[in-house]
């Protein structure tokens, strides 16, 4: 070997052995008393009895979320508890008149169609009701965000209109067959009225859509108001009567259909349209109608219902907390002042909302698209006392201290795997700090700042 | 350029790991228990004596006396891959890490004056610690991960200059600027995810000072004696500015002797004492010794063991220290260039904790 190569080959080997060692890996285990730093990292955990003050309730009697905007028509029946039923109405028919043998212009009424369907968007049901009934009643177009319960054009049609009376679980024994004709699915048929009922899982939710089958007679054509409709829904079941039906706030109202039937120089055509838009719109509504009203706002903190209430608290925190420690966990304890009200077996989240801006009752919400918000889970009967989560609100307010030391408490019902506020009869109701003993107070376990060891 | 620089060139080009991260040549869990591990004033040739050649040797920045003898422009530096069994009872672990832990330069402007300066690490704060714990929080246990690191060192900034007294007598004293940082976090994991991970950073920073001394004496042409003093003031650690604390730093005293029986053999020991007791909490004053030979020329064989004891570490007593080490070096373009090359077993043995270290040492020196 020369010594050219020589020299060669020692730096190779060298930078060969530099590479293999370059990698760090200096984790020693961890037995830590004697042989670890001096700086210890130490949690501590305090329950701040008075630091929730100026909390209210708002929401009543007109809420944030209220029956004529809300997500769904809650349609109950729930003896001594409440009787809710869903009233919505449809805009005009797109088409009332068509021409007869074109190019000439000359055009004529459309007939009386051969059928008319309905449909609607069951979003959600108890799954332990049995002999659910959906009743399907003929309102009269002057229903609108002012009709209540009691008003007799209403009540009197619940009473005499009836329509149609589906058994849910009678249409879901029915065999299924590819309908083409309306749902565009796999239905449940029934041979006998044609009503169907298709049967999907959204977010892990089942969800109905169930299309009743009308004629002429129970449905007119009636030109001289342009097709308008209007209809009210009831619910009936062994138990547990309470579906909720999708709106036109949700993208997913009700629908109409008409097959109608035009004369083309005798020769008899179909014609199909449905009502444009559904029930959005000016011209159009959907809601519901529910009976006993809500109770009123009264010193407790209330959360949910309809109209939708939330509450609005202000924490006051030790500065030396905010300043010098990091928060590991916060916890909101609330105590029930009442047991929570709604369906048995119902439930629904309670979400702790931070605020940009506190002005009150119309402090807006702040989401993080980047965090899941602070909740907990509100089963309905619960009357024990309730944690929850406010850990990153927290947080948040340690990193931005100018931040309002705000919380709003809100409801969050599922539905397709979201949640919506102002879709439950569900309300919670807690102790406000007005009373002393069951005052709202909050668990922190915070980490001190650690000094470290020179 | 000539032959010597491109091949330094080439070699630092293929050291990709050396010079990321300037920290100690050897750290020890022992050291976390005190203000770190120290550095050993050594080059990669005196090392592979165990340190028993650092009196005589003006790479090393042990005694500034023995730069009377660079009488060249003279360039060193070196790296050092640790592999580090930590033993508690009961369980075992290997770490690994490369460090950058000396340079110098040193030549002479004439009149039998020799300058040189460089760094060397004098303090390693470099440590990375997780443990495993149960806390009862809210009265419910939860499990716990916590990791301590620190990645940083106290470095030792050093101007010296020798004197050629007489033929049999050098003389040097230098004065040592210690400065460096640690950035540390300190972070738990809950195994809970109702409890959120933290952690905690912080930037420390050291400043010190230091001045030494040092004489060696030729009394019989193949016999060298050596003597030196050393003494820093006082290491002060400050975060974002504040103070947090100020430890006094030792004073060393150190003899050796070099006897050259013959033209291809040398013999050399030596004793440094270190008053590290004063440094605060878990410190102890040292005495540490080696003996070391060089057999041979050209390739020459280089051995030598070492003893004696850390600074650091709790239980009540300085964990002992015993090793061993070998190496050669090679000369190339005319002895313009050195490359050396050391390997290093360290047993160091504490209450509750043993440590065996191997570490592979790289030296490169150039002559222009």
């Amino acid at each position: 070997m020369t010594p050219h190569l020589r020299r060669v080959a020692v730096l190779g080997v060298v930078a060969a052995i530099a590479v293999w060692a370059c990698t760090e890996d200096i984790t020693a285990p961890g037995h830590c008393g004697d042989f670890c730093p001096s700086e210890k990292i130490t949690v501590l955990d305090t329950v701040l009895d008075t630091a929730i003050t100026r909390d209210s309730a708002y929401g009543r009697p007109v809420g944030y979320i209220n029956p004529h905007n809300a997500p769904v028509m809650l349609v109950e029946s729930l003896p001594g508890v409440r009787t809710s039923r869903a009233i919505f109405k449809f805009n005009p028919a797109q088409v009332l008149r068509r021409v007869i043998a074109p190019p000439d212009t000359t055009t004529g009424p459309l007939l009386q169609p051969d059928s008319v369907f309905v449909s609607l968007r069951i979003l959600r049901h108890d799954a332990h009701a049995t002999n659910l009934t959906v009743h399907l009643y003929r309102l009269p177009l002057t229903i609108d965000s002012t009709t209540t319960f009691t008003d007799p054009a209403v009540s009197d049609s619940f009473s005499t209109a009836l329509l149609r009376s589906v058994n849910i679980d009678t249409l879901l024994a029915q065999p299924t067959r590819r309908d083409s004709i309306i749902a565009l699915d796999t239905v449940h048929f029934d041979t006998i009225t044609g009503d169907r009922l298709a049967v999907d899982s959204v977010g892990g939710q089942e969800q109905f859509v169930l299309i009743f089958k009308l004629d002429s007679l129970a449905v007119p054509f009636d030109t001289t108001d342009s097709a308008r409709a209007a209809f009210g829904i009831r619910v009936t079941a062994d138990s547990f009567a309470s579906i909720a039906v999708g709106t036109s706030d949700l993208g997913q109202g009700p629908r109409l259909t008409w097959f109608n039937r035009f004369d083309s120089l005798g020769t008899i055509v179909g014609f199909r349209q449905s009502a444009q838009g559904g029930t959005a719109g000016a011209g159009a509504f959907d809601g519901f109608v529910f009976t006993p009203p809500t109770t009123a706002l009264d010193s407790n903190l209330t959360v949910g219902g309809m109209p939708e209430a939330r509450s609005v608290l202000r924490v006051k925190l030790p500065r030396a907390i905010v300043d010098s420690t990091q928060i590991v966990r916060a916890t909101l304890i609330l105590i029930p002042s009442d047991s929570v009200r709604g369906v048995p077996s119902d439930s629904f989240r309670l979400f702790a909302h931070a605020t940009v801006l506190d002005v009150g009752a119309k402090s807006p919400t702040l989401v993080d698209p980047t965090l899941l918000p602070d909740s907990t889970v509100i089963r309905v009967g619960l009357t024990d006392t309730v944690q929850i989560d406010v850990t990153n609100i927290l947080r948040r307010w340690q990193i931005d201290t100018l931040m309002p030391r705000t919380v709003i408490l809100q409801q969050g019902v599922p539905i397709g795997g979201l949640a919506y506020n102002g879709a439950s009869f569900a309300e919670g109701r807690f102790y406000s700090s007005r009373a002393a003993l069951q005052r709202p107070r909050l668990h922190i376990t915070y980490i001190p700042r650690i000094t470290f060891s020179p | 350029m000539s032959r010597v620089l491109r091949y330094l060139i080439l070699a630092a080009a293929l050291l990709p790991g050396v010079g990321v991260r300037a920290l100690a040549a050897q750290d020890s869990q022992f050291g976390v228990s005190g203000l770190g591990t120290p550095g050993r004033f050594e080059s990669v040739r005196s090392r592979a004596t165990a340190g028993a050649f650092a009196a005589f040797d003006p790479l090393s920045s042990l005694v500034d006396a023995a730069l009377g003898w660079a009488d060249h422009l003279t360039i060193s530096t070196g790296s050092a891959t640790s592999y580090r069994a930590i033993e508690f009872p009961g369980s075992r672990t290997w770490t690994r890490a490369t460090r950058f832990p000396v340079l110098g330069l040193s030549g002479s402007i004439g009149h039998g004056i020799t300058i040189g300066g460089g760094f060397a690490t004098y303090l390693d704060k470099s440590y990375d610690i997780s443990t495993r714990d149960t806390v009862d929080i809210r009265g419910v246990p939860v499990p716990v991960i916590d990791r301590y690191t620190s990645d940083g060192a106290v470095s030792d900034l050093r101007v010296a200059a020798a004197v050629r007294i007489s033929p049999k007598l050098l003389a040097g004293a230098g004065a040592h600027l210690l400065t460096g940082s640690a950035r540390v976090r300190a972070g738990r994991d809950f195994q809970d995810s109702s409890y959120i991970d933290t952690f905690e950073a912080s930037e420390l920073t050291y400043d010190g000072f230091g001045a030494s001394a040092s004489v060696i004496a030729v009394p019989l042409p193949s016999l060298s004696v050596s003597a030196f003093v050393r003494s820093d003031t006082r290491l002060r650690a400050r975060e974002n500015g504040t103070l947090l604390s100020r430890n006094d730093l030792p004073t060393t005293v150190g003899a050796a002797l070099r006897w050259q029986p013959g033209a291809a053999a040398t013999l050399a020991a030596s004793v440094v004492s270190q008053s590290w007791g004063s440094a605060g909490a878990n410190a102890y004053s040292t005495v540490n010794w080696s003996v070391g030979t060089e057999v041979g020329r050209g390739m020459p064989l280089r051995l030598g063991v070492r003893g004696g004891h850390l600074p650091f570490g709790p239980g009540g007593g300085a964990p002992s220290e015993f090793g061993i080490a070998g190496g050669t070096g090679f000369r190339f373009s005319e002895g313009r260039g050195l490359i050396d090359l050391s390997l290093e077993h360290l047993s160091r043995n504490g209450v509750g904790l043993r440590e065996k270290v191997w570490t592979f040492l790289v030296g490169f020196t150039v002559r222009p």
